[in-house]
C-alpha cells in the first residue's frame, strides 16, 4: 500500500514543477506532449526502478545476512559494488564509453559512446568479482567466515585499481567516472527496468520459495544439515542469485548504498526473523526507502537530483540506529 | 530397518592418527543402543562418519541399504539426527523451529497434519505453553527439549542423537529419554544415542556399546558393561557398582580418578 501511494508521490515531484492534476492528466496521455514525456518516458521508468532497484538490494542483502550469518553482510560483502565501480571506472577513464545519464551532467562527454558500454562492464566486473570469490569458497568448505574474508580482500584490490585507475585519470574523465559512482535512478529506462525486473523477480521467487530452508539455516550449520539442507548447496546458490541481482542494479543506476543492509534489519526487528515474511517485507521495504529517498533527492536538489545513494543513508541511519537500540526484537 | 556400522574408520584433516580406526557394531530394530567412552574418544565423530558429514572409510546400512547409494533426501527421510552443537538463537517461534524437522513437507503455507504433529510433539514434552515464544527466550534446558521435539516430529525410522539430554535437569533429562524409549518400542525404530551420564545410559540403553582408543572395547547388555574392571580401563576411574534390586540395572557409584593429582594452590 505504502509503495503505490509513495509511487504516486514520486511522480508527482520533480524540477518541472507540474501540478497534480496536470500530473494525472500527462498520465492519461491528455496533457502537453511535453508533460505527457515527462511522466511517461522519465517519471514512471524512474519510479519503476526505485521499486524494483530497492526491492533487489534489500532482499540481496537480507539472504546475505542469512547466508553468512553475519548482520554486516550486504550486497557489498562480496566487493560486488567495488568490482562493478571498477568497472565502471575503466570503462569511463580508459575507453571513454558513455552511460546513461539524466543529461544533467556532463552530457558532451559521453555523446556518441554507447550508453551501455558502462553499464556492461560493470556489470562484467562485477560478475568476475562474484565468481572469483565463490568459486576459491567453493575450493575449501564454504565457510561463511572465509566469504567475508574473501570479499573484503577481493574488495580491496577493486578499490586499489579503481584509485589507481583515478590517478592517470583526466579531469573530465574523473568527474564522469566519480558521477557514475553516485547512484542515480533517472538513469533507468524501460529497457533496464525490464531487465532488473527479471532478475529481481526471479530471486523474489526463488528466496520465498526456498524460505523455509533459510528459516533451517538462522539455526546454524549443524543444524541446517542435520534437518535435511544442502547448506553449500544453497548457500552457493543463493549467494550467486543475491550477488547477480546487486551486480544488475548497480550496473545500470550506480551505488546505492546502504539499502541492503537498513531494509533487512529493520524489517527483520519489526517483524521477526521467518523468511516466509521478512523476504516479502523486506522488498516492500526497499521499495519504500528508494522511492522516500528518491522523492526527497530530487525535491532538494534544486534543478537536479542529489546522489540517492547519500540520500537513501542521510534518511535510513538515524531510523536504523533507532530502530539497533530499542529493545524491541533482540535478535538479528 | 536396522543400523549396521562396518570398519569404519575416519581420521580427521592434519592429524596423523585416526579417531576412529576400526569401528563395527550393530542397532537392531526396537533397541535403544547407546555408544559411551571417555572425552575425545570419537562418540560425535562415529555418528558424523556414520552420516556421511565426515568422510570416512567403511560401510554403513541403514534399512538394509548402503548409506553411499543413499541420496540426501533418501537419508533425511528415512534418519532423524540430532546434533550434538547448540542451535543458534533465532526469533523464529518455537513451533516454527519444531516445523523445520519436516523441512521436506513444508510449503510457504504450513498445512494442519505438519502443525497437528508438532503441537502433538511439544504436549508430550510439556513445551505446549512455549508454542509462540521466540527460541531465544528459551532457557537452555528448554531450547535441548525443542530440539528433541524437532527430531522426532519428522516421524524418522532410525533415530540417531548425539547427547540429546545435555543441559538438561534429572526431571526433564528422565522425560525426555521416556519419550525416547516409548517412541523406540512403539515405532519399532533403530535408536542410537550418545550420552555421558553412565548411570542414565545404563537405566535406558538396550545395548551399550564402549569406546576407547577408537575402537569397540566392550558392547552388550548395560550389566554386562557396566563394571568395575569396564570403567577402569575406559574412564581411568576407580568405581563402585550396585545393581538395583528394584530395576535390575547397575549403578555407578564414582570412587577416585586412577591418576591422582596433588592440587595445592
Amino acid at each position: 500500500m505504502a509503495v503505490i501511494v509513495l509511487a504516486f508521490v514520486c511522480l508527482f515531484v520533480g524540477s518541472s514543477h507540474m501540478s497534480i492534476a496536470e500530473c494525472f492528466a500527462a498520465l492519461a496521455k491528455k496533457g502537453s506532449a511535453a508533460q505527457v514525456r515527462i511522466i511517461w518516458n522519465i517519471r514512471i521508468p524512474r519510479v519503476l526502478a526505485a521499486i524494483i532497484a530497492g526491492a533487489g538490494l534489500s532482499i540481496s542483502g537480507l539472504i546475505m545476512q542469512t547466508d553468512l550469518n553475519n548482520p554486516m553482510a550486504s550486497p557489498s560483502t562480496l566487493g560486488v559494488s567495488n568490482a562493478a565501480v571498477f568497472g565502471a571506472n575503466l570503462s569511463i577513464i580508459a575507453f571513454a564509453g558513455g552511460f546513461l545519464d539524466t543529461g544533467n551532467h556532463l552530457s558532451s562527454y559521453t555523446v556518441g559512446a554507447n550508453p551501455y558500454a558502462t553499464s556492461l562492464m560493470a556489470f562484467l566486473f562485477s560478475t568476475v568479482s562474484i565468481l572469483l570469490i565463490l568459486g576459491l569458497c567453493r575450493l575449501r568448505a564454504f565457510q561463511p567466515g572465509v566469504v567475508v574474508l574473501a570479499g573484503i580482500a577481493i574488495g580491496s584490490v577493486w578499490t586499489a585499481a579503481t584509485t589507481i585507475l583515478q590517478f592517470y585519470a583526466t579531469d573530465v574523465g574523473l568527474s564522469a567516472a566519480v558521477i557514475w559512482t553516485f547512484g542515480d535512478l533517472g538513469r533507468a529506462t524501460y529497457r533496464t527496468d525490464c531487465i532488473m525486473a527479471v532478475t529481481v523477480l526471479a530471486g523474489l521467487l526463488f528466496f520465498t520459495l526456498m524460505s523455509w530452508q533459510f528459516n533451517a539455516l538462522l539455526s546454524g550449520d549443524a543444524a541446517a544439515k542435520s534437518m535435511g539442507v544442502a547448506v553449500d548447496k544453497l548457500r552457493f546458490v543463493s549467494m550467486l542469485l543475491a550477488s547477480v541481482i546487486t551486480a544488475v542494479c548497480v550496473s545500470f543506476l550506480g551505488i546505492i548504498g546502504f539499502v541492503g543492509i537498513i531494509c533487512p534489519h529493520v524489517t527483520k526487528r519489526l517483524l521477526g526473523q521467518d523468511h516466509r515474511v521478512s523476504v516479502p517485507a523486506s522488498a516492500l521495504s526497499g521499495s519504500v526507502l528508494l522511492l522516500l529517498a528518491d522523492t526527497l533527492s530530487r525535491s532538494m536538489g534544486n534543478g537536479s537530483a542529489l546522489p540517492v545513494g547519500a540520500i537513501t543513508s542521510l534518511l535510513g541511519a538515524p531510523f536504523f540506529l533507532a530502530i539497533i537500540f530499542s529493545r524491541k526484537g533482540e535478535h538479528d | 530397518m536396522s543400523l549396521r556400522i562396518e570398519h569404519l574408520k575416519y581420521t580427521y584433516p592434519k592429524a596423523k592418527e585416526p579417531v576412529i580406526r576400526d569401528i563395527s557394531f550393530e542397532a537392531p530394530d526396537g533397541c535403544i543402543t547407546v555408544v559411551i567412552g571417555a572425552n575425545g574418544v570419537g562418540k560425535s565423530t562415529l555418528i558424523k562418519s556414520m552420516l556421511g558429514i565426515f568422510r570416512s572409510e567403511g560401510e554403513v546400512w541403514l534399512d538394509g541399504k548402503n548409506r553411499r547409494d543413499m541420496s540426501h533426501a533418501e537419508l533425511h527421510r528415512l534418519v532423524g539426527y540430532m546434533t550434538q552443537e547448540n542451535t543458534l538463537l533465532t526469533s523464529l517461534s518455537v513451533l516454527n523451529v519444531v516445523l523445520l524437522g519436516r523441512l521436506g513437507t513444508l510449503n510457504i503455507r504450513v498445512q494442519d497434519e505438519d502443525i497437528d504433529r508438532a503441537l502433538d510433539i511439544l504436549k508430550l514434552l510439556h513445551l505446549e505453553t512455549l508454542v509462540d515464544r521466540p527460541f531465544y527466550a528459551l532457557s537452555g534446558g528448554q531450547r535441548r527439549m525443542v530440539d528433541v521435539a524437532q527430531t522426532l516430529v519428522r516421524d524418522p525410522r532410525i533415530l540417531i542423537m548425539d547427547e540429546p539430554t545435555a543441559n538438561l535437569d534429572l526431571v526433564n533429562e528422565m522425560q525426555v529419554l521416556e519419550l525416547i524409549k516409548a517412541y523406540t518400542k512403539q515405532r519399532g525404530t533403530s535408536t542410537l544415542l550418545t550420552l555421558h551420564d553412565l548411570n542414565m545410559a545404563a537405566r535406558y540403553a538396550d545395548r551399550l556399546v564402549l569406546l576407547k582408543d577408537g575402537v569397540v572395547f566392550r558392547e552388550g547388555a548395560p550389566g554386562e558393561i557396566i563394571t568395575a574392571d569396564n570403567i577402569r580401563e575406559a574412564y581411568g576411574v576407580e568405581v563402585h557398582v550396585h545393581t538395583s534390586s528394584r530395576t535390575g540395572t547397575p549403578m555407578l557409584l564414582p570412587l577416585h580418578p586412577l591418576q591422582q593429582t596433588d592440587y595445592t594452590f
